[in-house]
């Protein structure tokens, strides 16, 4: 539990009992409940994120150490020294799990530093014997090795650790101009762990970061399954990429008290925003007409196009998911990728530029305004700012865009400020004392969509 | 009854103890039994020479006549067969699908273009105690930048794998080459 809650409520007692709504008695039963809510899984996330810490500094410094490669060591001894860093970090590792230790701390760490070990032990070796460097090989070991442990020991922090090391394997595959099967084959083996801990618990720091760790990790993904040659399928594939995130937050983390715990609904709304606004330039389109010239190849076309089915199919289902709980709002910035398919087809059938971009900046513009209105009807001040910022962007863009003279945009810019304190002054009068907590429900981007 | 996760557990630690344990015994076997080989090496990096902890270096790529030539250019894995020369150089005269059954030979990757085909092979970096490493100084690499050493490496070759013995220059190990350059306090010796 937040403190923050409680620290208000705890803030309002006097005021409550001094106005007859509470009882003096009543007044100190909520005091004693509320005194420490939250401070307990506070000072657990703290013990665990400091083990974790402490256990990943301590395997790296050992690593370093014995990268020193000392002359004075035989090879037996240096392979000897190697493996028994990795039967302390196993020891340990069956001690806690055999031992069922109930530390949380204690399981994340241990987790972490075999993790590590595992790696290191095949990383001195191979520098005791002078293997060429192959880092995909070694990454692919590494992971395949690592797997087991991330189910044994329950752990948050393994699988944090494999999911940033299979981007790391998908990124070296990729620079070697091999296919984007191994990135997508290596993320299976901990989904059933992913998707066990979302259903217990999608709230706590551990899995949120997970996803949060996910989500970037997929739009790596997305990158390397996508031939740089084809810019066409990229702008498809994002598009569909962002809206997926973005509906699937909206469904399944929409009700985080805090923004940080939507992190589904925060990547695919930022990136909605940003290919949005990337692509209401006349710049960006011309580009991709350009390098639109290009004979089709199907072999490296198909991975981008195997993404780009699964996304529209994904953002139909999510889409509708939304429309059975109510919530059409959320189709505005799910039908993203619908959109940008739209306008990128219309481009490609007129050879021209101008009806996309206007396409894009009209979203934008509905968009800013829809999220505006929800704010304020909500009583919103962050969704206020929120769709403010949308539609500044906008128009500051436009205003750099064209070619009016600096008296008119610089007045320009002045009214839009203007507009915009004047408005935020106006909120402000308007909600203060309605909602106390007003900024605390953690809206993410496009919750006023 | 033995449970499940002590069975994923004991097969986890062995596959983890496993797998370097393999490393260490192939390539001990291969220091063992295999026959050496000297590649000459192209003048050290010309930026990097010593990276603190290891030596890069890089074998010069090999070209030789193949038996068919090749319709597209394409990369491939396959066997590349050496001849030693009385000092024991090696050097590559054939490149073959299969592990021939007799002689000296590597497994490469082989750039094939129409008749020909070009052998780069991966080994290409030596590692050095840290301290030896940087007190080597600067005019030691400067001299290994340069070019104005002769080096080369040792490898040893069993049935298609080869693991690196040494890098010498001047026909001495490296390590000894860079001390005997280097003074008992660290100052530098003569330029070689």
């Amino acid at each position: 539990m937040s403190r923050k809650g409680p620290d208000w409520l705890l803030g309002e007692l006097p005021d409550l009992v001094s106005r007859g709504i509470l009882t003096p008695d009543a007044a100190d039963r909520l005091r004693s409940h509320y005194q420490d809510a939250g401070r307990p899984a506070a000072r657990q996330l703290g013990l665990t994120v400091t083990a974790v810490f402490g256990s990943a500094l301590i395997g790296l410094g050992i690593i370093l150490v014995l990268a020193y490669n000392w002359e004075e060591l035989s090879r037996t001894l240096r392979a000897a020294i190697s493996f028994s860093i990795l039967l302390i970090a196993q020891g340990a590792a069956g001690w806690v799990v055999f031992r069922s230790v109930p530390s949380r701390s204690w399981r994340e760490g241990t987790a972490c530093f075999w993790f590590l070990a595992v790696g290191s032990a095949m990383a001195l070796i191979a520098q005791t014997y002078h293997i060429p460097g192959d880092p995909s090989r070694f990454l692919l070991t590494w992971m395949l090795l690592a797997v087991p442990l991330v189910y044994l020991m329950r752990a948050e922090s393994a699988a944090a650790l494999y999911l940033v090391g299979v981007t790391v394997l998908g990124g070296v595959e990729s620079d070697a101009g091999e296919g984007p099967l191994l990135y997508w084959v290596m993320l299976a083996p901990v989904a059933p762990y992913l998707w066990s801990l979302l259903r217990r618990d999608r709230q706590s720091p551990g899995p949120v970061l997970l996803v949060w760790i996910g989500a970037v990790s997929l739009i790596f993904g997305f990158g390397f399954s996508i031939s740089e040659s084809w810019d066409h399928l990229h702008l498809a594939a994002y598009a569909g990429l962002f809206s997926v995130l973005y509906l699937m937050g909206r469904i399944w983390f929409g009700q985080a008290p805090r923004v940080w715990q939507g992190p589904l609904q925060c990547v695919g709304g930022l990136g909605i925003f940003v290919m949005a606004f990337g692509f209401s330039y006349g710049d960006a389109w011309q580009r991709l007409g350009r390098l639109g010239a290009k004979e089709w190849n199907w072999t490296d076309a198909m991975p981008g196009m195997v993404l780009i089915g699964t996304c529209l199919a994904l953002s139909v289902i999510l889409g509708w998911l939304s429309l059975l709980q109510g919530r059409p709002q959320r189709l505005l910035w799910g039908s993203f990728g619908a959109v940008a398919f739209l306008a990128h087809a219309l481009m490609l059938a007129l050879e021209s530029t101008p009806v996309p971009v206007s396409l894009l900046n009209l979203y934008l513009l509905v968009a800013g305004v829809s999220v505006l209105v929800r704010g304020v009807r909500r009583e919103r001040i962050g969704t206020v700012n929120l769709g403010m910022l949308i539609l500044a962007a906008l128009v500051g863009a436009r205003f750099f865009d064209t070619d009016l003279g600096l008296m008119v945009r610089g007045i320009g810019f002045i009214l839009l400020g203007a507009a915009f304190l004047s408005a935020n002054a106006f909120l402000v009068r308007r909600f203060r004392g309605l909602r106390p907590l007003e900024d605390e429900t953690g809206q993410t981007p496009g919750e006023g969509a | 009854m033995i449970q499940v996760k002590t069975l994923v557990f004991a097969a986890a630690v062995l596959c983890q103890l496993g797998v370097p344990a393999w490393m260490i015994l192939d390539r001990e076997s291969i220091l063992r039994d295999g026959v050496r080989v000297k590649f000459r090496v192209e003048p050290l990096d010309p930026r990097d020479a010593v990276l603190g902890r290891h030596v890069r270096f890089k074998i010069p790529a090999s070209e030789v006549t193949l038996d068919e030539a090749a319709e597209t250019p394409s990369q491939v894995r396959a066997y590349g067969v050496l001849e030693l020369d009385q000092k024991g150089f090696g050097r590559f005269t054939a490149v073959r699908d299969e592990p021939p059954e007799a002689g000296v030979y590597l497994g490469v990757r082989v750039r094939r273009e129409g008749k020909t085909g070009t052998i780069q092979l991966p080994f290409d970096r030596y590692y050095l105690p840290e301290g030896v490493a940087s007190e080597a100084g600067a005019g030691q690499k400067q001299a290994l930048r340069s070019g104005m050493v002769e080096a080369h490496v040792t490898l040893r070759v069993h049935r298609g794998d080869g693991v690196i013995e040494g890098l010498y220059v001047r026909e001495k190990p490296i390590l000894d080459y860079l001390k005997a350059r280097t003074g008992p306090n660290g100052e530098e010796g003569d330029m070689p």
